[in-house]
């Protein structure tokens, strides 16, 4: 067992950092840290300037299942044979809020319209490849 | 002269354990089973280690093309995905019987890794009770331990040794053996870093957990994984194990681990080891997901509440 792995210059943990000994466990070094303001990622939906669709920005995650399903919502009411799904500034995406894109995705081909998504984190990229069938039907601009 | 497991009538489970002392031995048992299955007509399914997958083919010959190989070294690194593999297998072909190797355990397996193994193949029987479906589980006698061979006889209602085809005096109740698997996780040794979270807080979960792998070994792709895996362990905890929860994070020796604990109860022992729909939430999904994303998840459902120790491989 070594902590060697982080090297002298591992990151600092951010706010509330603070060092305990034996918290819990015996023979470990505990630091403990507060999850902090979770603000910074909270979920917000902008419309794209230059063509139908929007921009996502923070985290689709539980915490902001509403706001996501909201936000899709009002996507899906974006008229246009395509509506595009800037995902550039989304950090991540759970299972969930991939089975929400999925949706809204077929939501889309229903109406005989396409919805399509840019740019997005790796976890959404690692949830289709996890849930090849569902997702097949997700389009991800190249 | 090797007995292979008489063709189970309707709606009738097989889970026998073969004892084999060499290679010949094995070889012999493993492809007189799949011979068998594909002169019915059965679907197979081989997931053994490589090595044996290579020993097996060759005496297929022709015979080989016709069945499903998986290295179990890569698809079992992590015991708890086993389950899941082999009933995807058997629902692919829901009429008719499957016919299933399954090595989950080989020499060099770690305690824990065994440990989860063995917890597998208890869970096994529930998994596939009124099934009319056969796993083969071959166990290496001469090279694993006498308590790994014990287990074997715990966890399969049959047993094929030296030629004979036998109940096993010590099989034992799926909940029982799952039980004896639950003993205490052996604490960190080293730097732990520990952060309390509950609703509102997912984000910054996932943010300490990728701030903190960005220092370990782990390449770009598995740390992606890892907060994946941590970050559907932890939104369990706000929907299923009382809103709030603890994650830990250490170096381990050849890897990182990240463990999870909550006050949730596991109702269905088998949550996690099948199949989820994408869009299905009752925190099988993400359990599942932990399973396909990590190297080893180790499980300790108590009546204080569930631990999930996340390992990921930095070799």
């Amino acid at each position: 067992m070594t902590s060697s792995a982080h090297g002298p210059d591992r990151p600092v943990p951010p706010l509330g950092a603070q060092p305990r000994r034996g918290a819990g466990r015996a023979d470990a070094v505990v630091r403990c840290v507060s999850p902090g303001s979770g603000a910074a990622a909270m979920l917000t939906a902008a419309p794209l300037p230059d063509r139908p669709g929007a921009r996502l920005s923070g985290d689709c995650d539980l915490d902001s299942r509403q706001v996501l399903a909201s936000a899709l919502g009002i996507v899906t009411r974006i008229p246009g044979p395509v509506v595009h799904l800037d995902l550039s500034a989304v950090m991540f995406l759970d299972a969930a809020a991939v089975a929400a894109l999925v949706h809204a995705s077929a939501t889309f081909t229903a109406q005989g319209r396409r919805l399509l998504i840019h740019d997005p984190p790796y976890s959404l990229r690692k949830v289709v490849e996890m849930f090849p069938d569902e997702c097949a039907a997700l389009e991800v601009a190249a | 002269m090797i007995t292979v497991p008489a063709p189970a009538g309707p709606g009738a489970f097989v889970h026998p354990a073969l004892f084999y002392q060499d290679l010949a031995e094995y070889v012999a048992g493993v492809a007189g089973f799949v011979r068998t299955a594909l002169s019915a007509d059965e679907p197979v399914l081989v997931a053994v280690p490589g090595p044996h997958l290579d020993a097996l083919r060759g005496s297929l010959g022709a015979d080989a093309s016709e069945v499903v190989w998986t290295d179990m070294t890569d698809a079992g690194r992590n015991p708890g995905r086993i389950l899941a593999a082999l009933q995807d297998f058997a629902d692919h072909h829901p009429d008719r019987a499957a016919r299933i190797v399954g090595e989950p355990i080989w020499p060099g397996r770690t305690p824990a890794e065994v440990r989860e193994a063995t917890r597998h193949e208890a869970l096994i029987n529930a998994a596939f009770e009124g099934r009319r479906a056969t796993v083969l589980c071959p166990y290496d006698v001469r090279g694993l331990s006498a308590a790994v061979v014990a287990d074997a006889r715990r966890t399969h209602p049959t047993v094929i040794e030296k030629g004979r085809d036998l109940p096993s005096a010590a099989y034992t109740d799926v909940a029982a053996v799952s039980a004896d698997c639950d003993v205490p996780l052996p604490a960190p040794d080293g730097d732990v870093l520990r952060l309390d979270y509950a609703h509102g807080e997912l984000s910054a979960v996932r943010q300490q957990a990728e701030n903190w792998a960005r220092g370990s070994a782990l390449t770009p792709a598995r740390r992606g994984d890892l907060v994946l895996a941590v970050s559907e362990a932890a939104a369990n905890s706000l929907s299923h194990g009382g809103g709030a929860g603890t994650l830990r994070l250490w170096a381990a020796e050849a890897g990182v681990v990240a463990e999870i604990q909550d006050g949730g109860h596991l109702a269905d022992p088998l949550a996690g080891r099948r199949r989820p729909e994408l869009a299905s939430a009752n925190g099988g999904r993400g359990l599942w997901m932990i399973h396909q994303l990590c190297d080893l998840v180790e499980i300790r459902a108590t009546d204080r509440g569930l631990t999930l120790r996340l390992h990921m491989a930095t070799l």
